[in-house]
């Protein structure tokens, strides 16, 4: 009786798994197939890239009548390579990759064109230039914030040298280059004898930044300029400040040091448009402008437009955001639009 | 009894006060050195900035001690830390009064122990697999809240009073800080004067020869667990409150600092030997070490190669000692 049954479940079983097997190849009774995409986010675990799915999943259906699959990429290379395995094993037509290392790319974007999938990489490229990809410029608005936050120390406190404390990425070597380097190279052009004082890890965790912060104030209390490489960074750094009596700031004139952060996410805003506070520059990233372009972008390689092994770099740029120069009005709409937020910046801030 | 800060176990007392003063002069020599390295190490901030560091480590680190005597340990501190404090800015932000937020977020740590407890004791899960599952729970659970809420963190509408616990300073000292050494002190007395840490030792020295004894060795791993959950809510809480928000992102390798404290301390992985004390010194070394090398602008890396060899010479001299 056992082994009856146990044949009849196997039997069950089998004709279930054929059946998978066989339904792929069948029509639908003419209905237009719907694409398959395959998304791999760096890491789910911010708000920016939750953001960036969500527009990315309306805008295919909308636009192309494709349908995304997303994985995870869990901040490592590991879990990015086993999640194109598995989109490539399920045969979609493109792969949208956001992994953290180029060499590793180029091994990722080897197997998929192997497969004959086209694929795009965004923010960190291949390291062979294979194919097409989209690039965030974030170096010309670093650059801003950096020369905007010292023009601003020189103008309220010209006897003030500039020391400027990072809160950095330091195993993101992208970062320095689009980040880092360009916000210090900012601050530089406007004061060359600006001093960088400390730089320290915050592993993209508010509370590691802040443990940091506090460790960079107490060697450095004269630090003036704080970078944050990321919304995580400079909200630590800024909690950090706070606790010491610091991070403060009088009707947008800041008294201490100024906080120039990274994302634009809700709880950097609702910090920079609080004329107490000293979190007073950002640059946000635009969540549905990067996911339409890299959308628009994979299509193109899918339908042949574009050629999906030759290398192409599409840019596209961040908002610059500072207390000063940009409305709250016009900050409120950014992220409305760009992070589906209910949040009002006004009431939020007091303004 | 007399006073003994060392809880000891069955054995010979002599090698485990040796032990605390091998670490005490670890402790020292690092003091000194930072000292020499840098001028900014001896200072009142920055002693203070260290001890807001490893507060919430020590705290947790007061009932794991004891669980890791007892020959278990728990791995999802870290995860449950982060959900607390996102669950206590969440409840927070949606109407709940803050203090009330404050307990519920501390029992969540509980309701969390409880499961650990339940899992290892109940279904004989093994301490390592039960709370690695109840590890990724906390997390997931943890990001979820924040995405209901709308993002990543739960960060923009929190009340006034959010912050209070956490920021609010008695004279020049946070009130957190005395209240979570309040804490440790008072957990430290418990264990010291009731049957608790006798059951754990035993348990840990031999866990027949402990049911045989009449000692309900469940109930004792049980109760341990709870009290470090809930230890770990509170301290989960407090975080939260001084960040200013409820992020799930912290806590990623907090269950590691808590197991090298502990380790660092002299207590056995094996169980059946350990110190609260060492727990406390463990804790503080590696606060100074990590604290100074950030002061002398060294490079993470190195930081965290440090840490390692520090962890592993720590744990080899005490080998030695055993050996004599």
């Amino acid at each position: 009786m056992k082994r009856a049954v146990t044949l009849a479940l196997i039997l069950v079983l089998g004709v279930f798994l054929a059946a998978n097997v066989f339904a792929g190849g069948q029509g639908d009774g003419g209905a237009k197939k719907s694409l398959k995409i395959g998304k791999i986010p760096i890491t789910m675990q911010a708000n920016y890239h939750q953001a960036h799915v969500k527009h990315l999943i309306a805008y295919a259906k909308e636009k192309y009548n494709a349908n995304v699959s997303v994985i995870d990429g869990e901040f490592s290379t590991e879990a990015s390579v086993k999640a194109v395995e598995t989109f490539i094993s399920q045969g979609v037509n493109g792969i949208l990759l956001h992994s953290l290392d180029e060499k590793v790319n180029d091994q990722m974007v080897k197997a998929a064109r192997k497969a004959k999938i086209p694929i795009v990489t965004f923010y960190i490229p291949t390291l062979s230039r294979l194919v097409p990809h989209l690039q965030i410029n974030e170096a010309e608005t670093s650059f801003q914030m950096g020369k905007v936050a010292a023009l601003k120390w020189k103008e309220w406190y010209p006897n003030k040298p500039i020391k400027i404390g990072v809160i950095d990425y330091l195993t993101v070597e992208i970062v320095q280059k689009h980040r880092t380097g360009p916000f210090i190279a900012g601050v530089l052009s406007v004061d060359p004898t600006a001093q960088v004082v400390s730089k320290l890890e915050g592993s993209a965790n508010v509370q590691k930044a802040m443990a940091a912060m506090q460790d960079m104030l107490q060697a450095h209390p004269d630090v003036n300029l704080v970078y944050g490489a990321n919304a995580d960074h400079a909200l630590g750094a800024l909690a950090a400040l706070e606790n010491a009596g610091r991070g403060k700031a009088v009707n947008g004139k800041c008294l201490t040091e100024i906080v120039i952060g990274t994302d634009a996410t809700e709880g950097e805003l609702a910090k920079l448009y609080n004329p107490s506070s000293s979190f007073k520059i950002t640059q946000g990233l635009q969540p549905k402008v990067n996911a339409i372009a890299e959308m628009d972008l994979l299509y193109n390689c899918i339908t042949g437009t574009q050629n999906p092994d030759a290398w192409i770099q599409i840019d596209t740029f961040d908002k610059f955001i500072s207390y000063w120069d940009t409305p709250i009005e016009e900050a409120q709409k950014f992220i409305e639009e760009q992070y589906f937020t209910k949040l009002d910046l006004k009431s939020a801030t007091g303004n | 009894m007399q006073a003994d800060l060392t809880l000891k176990a069955g054995r010979r007392g002599g090698r485990l006060d040796i032990q605390l003063l091998i670490l005490v002069g670890i402790l020292v020599l690092v003091m000194a050195v930072s000292t020499a390295l840098t001028p900014r190490f001896l200072s009142y901030v920055n002693m203070i900035n260290v001890l807001m560091q490893v507060a919430m480590i020590m705290l947790t680190g007061s009932a794991a001690v004891l669980l890791m005597i007892a020959g278990a340990f728990d791995l999802s501190v870290g995860m449950v830390l982060a959900l607390t404090g996102v669950m206590y800015a969440f409840m927070s932000k949606n109407g709940i009064p803050t203090p009330l937020a404050l307990v519920l977020a501390v029992l969540i740590g509980s309701g969390f122990g409880l499961l650990n407890g339940a899992l290892v004791v109940g279904l004989k899960i093994t301490p390592v697999i039960a709370t690695l599952g109840t590890m990724y729970v906390a997390q997931g659970l943890a990001f979820i809240v924040a995405w209901i809420d709308g993002g990543a963190n739960v960060t923009t509408g929190l009340p006034r009073d959010f912050e209070v616990f956490g920021r609010t300073m008695v004279g020049p000292i946070p009130m957190f800080l005395l209240i979570v050494f309040a804490m440790i002190l008072m957990f430290y007395f418990l264990f010291a004067k009731t049957n608790l840490r006798k059951y754990a030792f035993a348990i840990g020295g031999n866990q027949t020869a402990a049911r045989l004894s009449g000692i309900k060795v469940g109930g004792v791993v049980l109760t341990l667990y709870v009290l470090v959950g809930t230890l770990t809510g509170f301290a989960g809480m407090t975080l939260a409150s001084r960040m200013g928000s409820g992020s799930p992102k912290v806590g990623t390798g907090f269950e590691f600092d808590v197991i090298v404290a502990i380790v660092l301390g002299g207590t056995s992985i094996y169980g059946g030997e350990g110190s609260f004390l060492g727990m406390i010194l463990g804790a503080l070394i590696i606060g100074f070490v990590g604290n100074t090398l950030n002061l002398l602008n060294v490079m993470f890396f190195y930081q965290t190669i440090l840490k390692g060899l520090i962890l592993v010479g720590a744990v080899l001299l005490m080998r030695q000692l055993r050996r004599r």
